[in-house]
């Protein structure tokens, strides 16, 4: 009876349900999609390379304000996909060491990408690079960010570039030995080539990262949905007519409370099912590797303090309305604390200790420990289950004591 | 008329719970988003890094140009710390350590050190991090710099010594030829604002569904009253939209005083950001009483439902919750922003950021057109429930 009841009141609610599944489907296929993770291998700038019509009489033409040089190289047209010439492409090449080419975004999307986070920026290569005296000679990088930390080596290493082309190209013009442009960009790629190893302590990282990150985001819908229907169960039965209701069916209240609790779990586990099932499609490979069945598990670990939270909440509230609102207001601050949402080295360390009280603070520090490596991190994982487990005793037992007063009350 | 009006106002400011939708709603979630995002809006926010080295295979070269040299005097950022101020700051702290230390820090903090095996240098990191791609690439200049010097002897046809030619080549670092695009100045954080601002812009048709209750004396008492007691439909019809729209005038305009005074949020144009505002309130007005006087038959549970759907689905395709997916609409399906009444005014705002005023009257024309055939369904419903 409590089972079939659980979900008598699920399905009233239905489209709010729909909406929040909807959210976790689209940003589960999102992140998918989108190839940011395998793209900052590395931690590359993630940018478009663009090629611009750009010669030794028209630099001038440029204008002084360098800020408004990309506005006035797309106004003008001058801004194309591809070049034949050697020095441009061997640029083009060596960038590579520094930029990972985000493909298929047009110049005119150039802006939005880069206020939407989806790029750094966008680098210009002059055309034909050859042909541009060293006096002329110059690289635009174009971005609305003021943190160009991450930049400057990569625009220190272009100057190199280019500065090496141009010294080759003088001492073998002064030794007599007149070298192609195609010579000369490939010695000054062989010169340049990238020496350092970098030795990761979890080569898989980044990967791994990105499907820890959305698992993380799952606990936000996790958190709107469950919230907003376990409680609105709980208001209901809570009610003295429907109380009284029960009293004369030949159910017994504990009874009752089981399939309640039964079909609480169940809608857990469908939403961690779908979660799952969104990580295989987006990762294969790794949401089926040892590390994605954890991750799964830790989802399924959260939903049983949440699970206790809503009860208690439903257990409290007076009226039904109220729920959508602490639902909504709990998850989203939930997410934004916590670094559901953003990572959490993004966080000011006060938003993060702050965000500690929210279950789902400790499920996203399991995931980026998961996903960091099990090897080093297992002491801390367990810590964070521990604490995921006593929110679980101490919300039950608050519910437990809630729901023997209302019966009391009202029996 | 006017007590109509006065009737209506009051009705609705009684009415606790559409008022915390309306106005504490989003001034939280605007609160959780200033303290989330007060510390990385658009600035600088690099800080030294950390970086440890283990010695023990270096030559006496990599001790002097690269550890104290390259790494330790040259290495220097100049930060931007705002207006017209700027900060040089060394890029690297360094700690010599043995090769066991080194590894119990990495260990205990993931600070990241390198050292030399085999000839070569390596770098130990946990992660793709800004201070390993850094390091990196001032440890690659090092090492390059030897064979480019190289290179240039054996191009010289001995006419360069190895000193000469490490000579020019040092002096070729003078000259730079990368120039900087783009406006600094726009805050990307500002669109978690907008998205916000826009969703309790929707939320106001929580305020214009109520108000639309008394053309429903099927489900409510008051209506019932309302339609026995005489008063004409188009005088009531007026006066229920006036005062939705005063109200919500009103909330979204000490919203925005909020946003502007306390959580600095700045507006590009400030007068045509107040009239994307005004046309999404007049917007969602003429949207809620569609729903409540074209869809008269459905359950409150389901106007709420698809009030907050439209609000929180919104606002997600919007970039409300991740940034990246108003780029992915935008792109891929950008009739969806077109229909999207959260992104219509939320990419208002930011037009305006960026000057890019073509866009701004498009979403205005977006939202005045989704507007007339709202409003024109909805009286054309009214008039044949009134003729009825």
């Amino acid at each position: 009876m409590g089972f079939k009841l659980f979900f008598k009141i699920v399905k009233a609610n239905f489209v709010s349900f729909l909406a929040y599944v909807l959210i976790l489907v689209v940003s589960g296929l999102m992140f998918g999609l989108s190839d940011s993770g395998a793209a900052n291998e590395d931690f590359k700038i993630l940018a478009p390379v663009y090629y611009a019509n750009i010669t030794n009489e028209t630099v001038d033409d440029l204008p002084s304000d360098n800020t408004l040089i990309f506005d006035y190289l797309m106004d003008n047209n001058l801004i194309s996909e591809e070049s034949d010439d050697p020095f441009s492409q061997g640029f083009y090449t060596y960038t590579l060491n520094f930029v990972n080419v985000k493909k298929n975004i047009k110049p005119s999307e150039v802006n939005d990408a880069i206020y939407a986070g989806v790029v750094r920026g966008a680098l210009i290569i002059p055309k034909d690079l050859s042909t541009l005296t060293r006096e002329n000679a110059l690289f635009i990088f174009h971005t609305n960010s003021q943190d160009l930390a991450t930049i400057t080596p990569t625009k220190a290493a272009l100057n190199k570039f280019i500065n090496t082309y141009h010294d080759l190209k003088e001492v073998s013009a002064t030794a007599g030995n007149n070298l192609s442009a195609t010579e000369l960009t490939n010695k000054t790629l062989i010169a340049l080539e990238k020496e350092t190893e970098i030795v990761y302590e979890n080569p898989n990282r980044t990967k791994l990262s990105m499907l820890s990150h959305f698992f993380s985001f799952s606990t936000y819908i996790m958190s709107a949905v469950i919230i907003l229907l376990v409680s609105i169960v709980m208001y209901e039965i809570k009610r003295r007519e429907i109380l009284m209701r029960i009293s004369i069916t030949p159910y017994s209240m504990p009874r009752l409370i089981v399939g309640l609790i039964f079909g609480a779990i169940t809608l857990s586990l469908l939403l961690v099912g779908l979660v799952y099932v969104l990580a295989i499609i987006s990762y294969p490979k790794i949401a089926l590797s040892i590390t994605g069945l954890y991750l799964t598990l830790n989802i399924m670990l959260f939903t049983l303090p949440l699970t206790a939270l809503a009860m208690v909440i439903g257990l409290v509230i007076s009226k039904a309305e109220i729920v959508s609102i602490i639902s909504t207001v709990f998850a989203l601050a939930q997410a934004f604390f916590s670094g559901a949402f953003l990572p959490t080295f993004l966080l000011p360390k006060s938003i993060i200790n702050v965000g500690k009280v929210f279950p789902a603070s400790h499920t996203v520090t399991i995931n980026n420990l998961l996903a960091e490596g099990l090897n080093t991190n297992g002491p801390s994982i367990l810590l964070n289950i521990g604490i995921l487990l006593a929110y679980f005793a101490v919300f039950l037992t608050i519910a437990i004591i809630l729901s023997k007063k209302i019966t009391k009350r009202e029996g | 008329m006017k007590s109509l009006f006065i009737l209506n106002l009051k009705k609705l400011l009684k009415n606790k719970e559409i008022v915390f939708w309306a106005l504490l709603f989003p001034i939280i979630l605007s609160t959780i988003f200033h303290i989330v995002f007060d510390g990385i809006r658009n600035r600088d926010n690099f800080e030294t890094l950390k970086v440890n080295y283990v010695s023990t295979n270096f030559t006496a070269e990599d001790k002097a140009f690269l550890v104290e040299e390259m790494l330790t005097n040259k290495a220097e950022y100049i930060k931007n710390e705002g207006t017209d101020k700027a900060q040089t700051v060394k890029i690297f702290a360094l700690s010599e350590k043995t090769k066991a230390e080194a590894e119990k820090e990495f260990k205990k903090d993931k600070t990241i050190y390198f050292y030399k095996e085999d000839g070569a240098f390596k770098i130990k990191a946990s992660s793709q991090n800004i201070s390993t791609a850094i390091l990196q690439t001032f440890i690659d200049d090092y090492q390059n710099f030897i064979k480019v010097t190289t290179l240039l002897v054996a191009e010289s046809n001995g006419t360069l010594s190895f000193q000469d030619a490490m000579n020019k080549h040092v002096a070729s670092y003078a000259y730079t030829y990368d120039f900087d695009s783009g406006d600094k100045k726009i805050d990307y954080v500002n669109n978690y604002h907008y998205t916000v601002l826009a969703m309790a812009i929707i939320y106001g048709a929580f305020l214009a569904t109520e108000q639309a209750k008394i053309f429903q004396p099927n489900s409510f008492a008051f209506a019932k009253r309302v339609t026995v007691s005489g008063a004409s439909r188009a005088k009531l019809l007026v006066s229920a939209l006036l005062s939705s729209l005063v109200v919500q005038t009103a909330i979204i305009a000490l919203y925005i005083a909020i946003l502007v005074f306390i959580f600095k949020v700045t507006f590009a144009n400030i007068g045509l950001a107040l009239l994307a505002a005004l046309i999404g309130v007049i917007l969602v007005n003429i949207n809620g009483f569609f729903i409540g006087i074209v869809f008269n038959k459905l359950s409150q549970n389901a106007v709420i439902a698809i009030i907050i759907l439209a609000g929180t689905i919104g606002g997600f395709l919007s970039g409300m919750m991740i940034s990246s997916m108003k780029f992915f609409v935008g792109t891929k399906m950008p009739l969806l922003s077109y229909i999207n009444i959260n992104a219509l005014i939320s990419d208002s705002f930011v037009s305006l950021d960026f000057g890019n005023m073509t866009r701004y009257w498009n979403n205005m024309l977006a939202m005045t057109v989704i507007g007339v055939i709202l409003f024109g369904v909805t009286l054309i419903k009214f008039n044949r429930e009134s003729n009825k």
